[in-house]
């Protein structure tokens, strides 16, 4: 790790979770405070004809603490550690920092700023009332809290230096194995997830379903588009945890577990084979079936090493398998050796 | 893991299969608790019948080499570990073998009635 990923990696441990989190707790117990002074039970949801959501007084201290500290803890930590997550084969860790990661930074400040503003606004216009229901519109604060929450996130970008260029190795082309005219070859991998990536996506997962239970709770109409988001997040995972890689005389193909999503591309259309160092979070924003801020596209599990194809359009397809250059030297002879198909 | 047939050898195809599954092993590519892929997939990807592959995972595990269980298929056994620690013995027996003009299939006939 270089200074300059240092620096950025300091600023972000303030901007993205210290401060944040401050913010938070600091806003709880403010609501703290101000309990005794709600009626019970409150109005925690409005509509066009005034509040139509109430629930217990501690409803905002969970709210506040519970999903704004969630969001701001598992957002920071995932971005923080997404660069070093362990990779099965025994590399060394890639010690960069990306744009990607300063956006979140930014937008865990943001998030932060916002849920404390509604909360904090939403608690004190309740305050002295006997009957929640006389509780005034908080539309306007609502719009003015998603304003804080834009401001909020450019600050946070700002305090933070600009990301240091990520010193990423060059592709590196193929290798070639013996292989006889009358010879066939069929190279098998699989890509799964690194344990930390699925601990990442099975806690944000957590965190949606509790409140997905705590709108149902509610009452809220729109609790069945939260439901939705919950059960396609949990399909999104179960399909993007572990692929099989296969390459053959008719090309390379990575399919789910689950039989979707699946990639293949035909030998006749591919035009390089190369093996990468994948950074997740900074190249592609995250783990799973991923499109590239650089406009690659694949199935990204983990960080290190990949196989990387690019087609007779140019498009460039990666899969981060362990023995990537095993699979790149078959893949590569095959392709190089029209005798042998 | 690799696997690599030539349709023109003398060498029966399943024998081939395992031949590539045991190279892997002995490399240590493939270590005790690696799942293989399942013989319809090998089959397919090879264009070869699929009972060509069962057979030669039935003789990988008449071997010791893999474990074949209904519904989770053929994994690496833990007795197929040591296998790789006599990659280098084999290669230098071979090679010496060589150098005094004994066939490896001489020299494989000469393994398989040593008794110790």
């Amino acid at each position: 790790m270089n200074d300059d990923v240092r620096r950025s990696r300091t600023a972000f441990l303030w901007v993205a979770l210290i401060i944040p989190l401050a913010i938070i707790v600091a806003s709880t117990a403010v609501i703290a405070a101000w309990l005794p002074e709600l009626p019970d039970p409150v109005a925690t949801h409005w509509g066009t004809e005034g509040v139509n959501g109430y629930g217990p007084r501690w409803s905002y201290l969970a709210i506040t603490l519970g999903i704004g500290g969630g969001l701001v803890l598992v957002m920071g930590l995932t971005a923080m550690h997404a660069h070093r997550l362990p990779q099965s084969s025994a590399k060394p860790s890639i010690g960069a920092w990306s744009p990607a990661t300063r956006f979140i930074g930014g937008l865990s400040l943001g998030l932060a700023v916002m849920m404390a503003f509604v909360s904090l606004v939403s608690v004190q216009l309740q305050r002295g009332l006997a009957d929640a229901a006389d509780a005034p519109d908080i539309g306007i604060w609502a719009l003015i809290g998603f304003g804080l929450l834009i401001a909020g996130t450019a600050l946070g970008w700002f305090l933070q230096p600009k990301s240091p260029a990520s010193a990423t190795p060059r592709a590196e082309r193929a290798g070639s194995i013996p292989l006889a005219a009358t010879e066939r070859a069929a190279w098998f991998g699989t890509a799964s997830m690194a344990p930390a990536g699925v601990a990442v996506l099975i806690g944000a997962l957590v965190l949606l379903a509790v409140t997905t239970v705590f709108t149902v709770a509610q009452g809220d109409d729109a609790w069945w588009i939260l439901a939705s988001v919950t059960i396609l997040l949990a399909a999104l995972i179960a399909a993007m945890a572990v692929f099989r890689v296969r390459v053959n005389a008719r090309g390379l193909r990575a399919r789910s577990l689950l039989g979707w999503p699946s990639n293949r591309i035909p030998l006749d259309r591919i035009t390089k084979v190369e093996t990468v160092q994948i950074n997740p979070m900074a190249e592609f924003g995250g783990w799973g079936w991923r499109l590239g801020v650089d406009g690659r596209r694949g199935i990204v599990l983990r960080a290190g090493e990949a196989l990387q194809v690019t087609d007779t359009r140019g498009r460039v397809f990666v899969v981060t398998i362990d023995r990537a250059a095993d699979a790149a030297a078959v893949l590569e002879t095959l392709r190089t050796h029209p005798t042998s198909r | 893991m690799l696997v690599r047939i030539d349709v023109d050898s003398a060498t029966a195809i399943f024998a081939q299969v395992a031949a590539s599954v045991r190279a892997d092993i002995l490399a240590a590519r493939l270590v005790p608790g690696d799942r293989l892929p399942a013989a319809r997939e090998i089959a397919d990807a090879l264009d070869i019948n699929v009972h060509t592959v069962l057979r030669a995972y039935q003789q990988l595990r008449d071997e010791g080499l893999v474990h074949l269980r209904r519904g989770r298929g053929a994994v690496i056994s833990a007795s197929a570990g040591p296998l790789a620690e006599l990659a280098h013995d084999i290669r230098a027996l071979v090679a010496r073998a060589a150098a005094v003009g004994v066939s490896p299939a001489a020299l494989a006939s000469l393994v398989k009635e040593t008794t110790l």
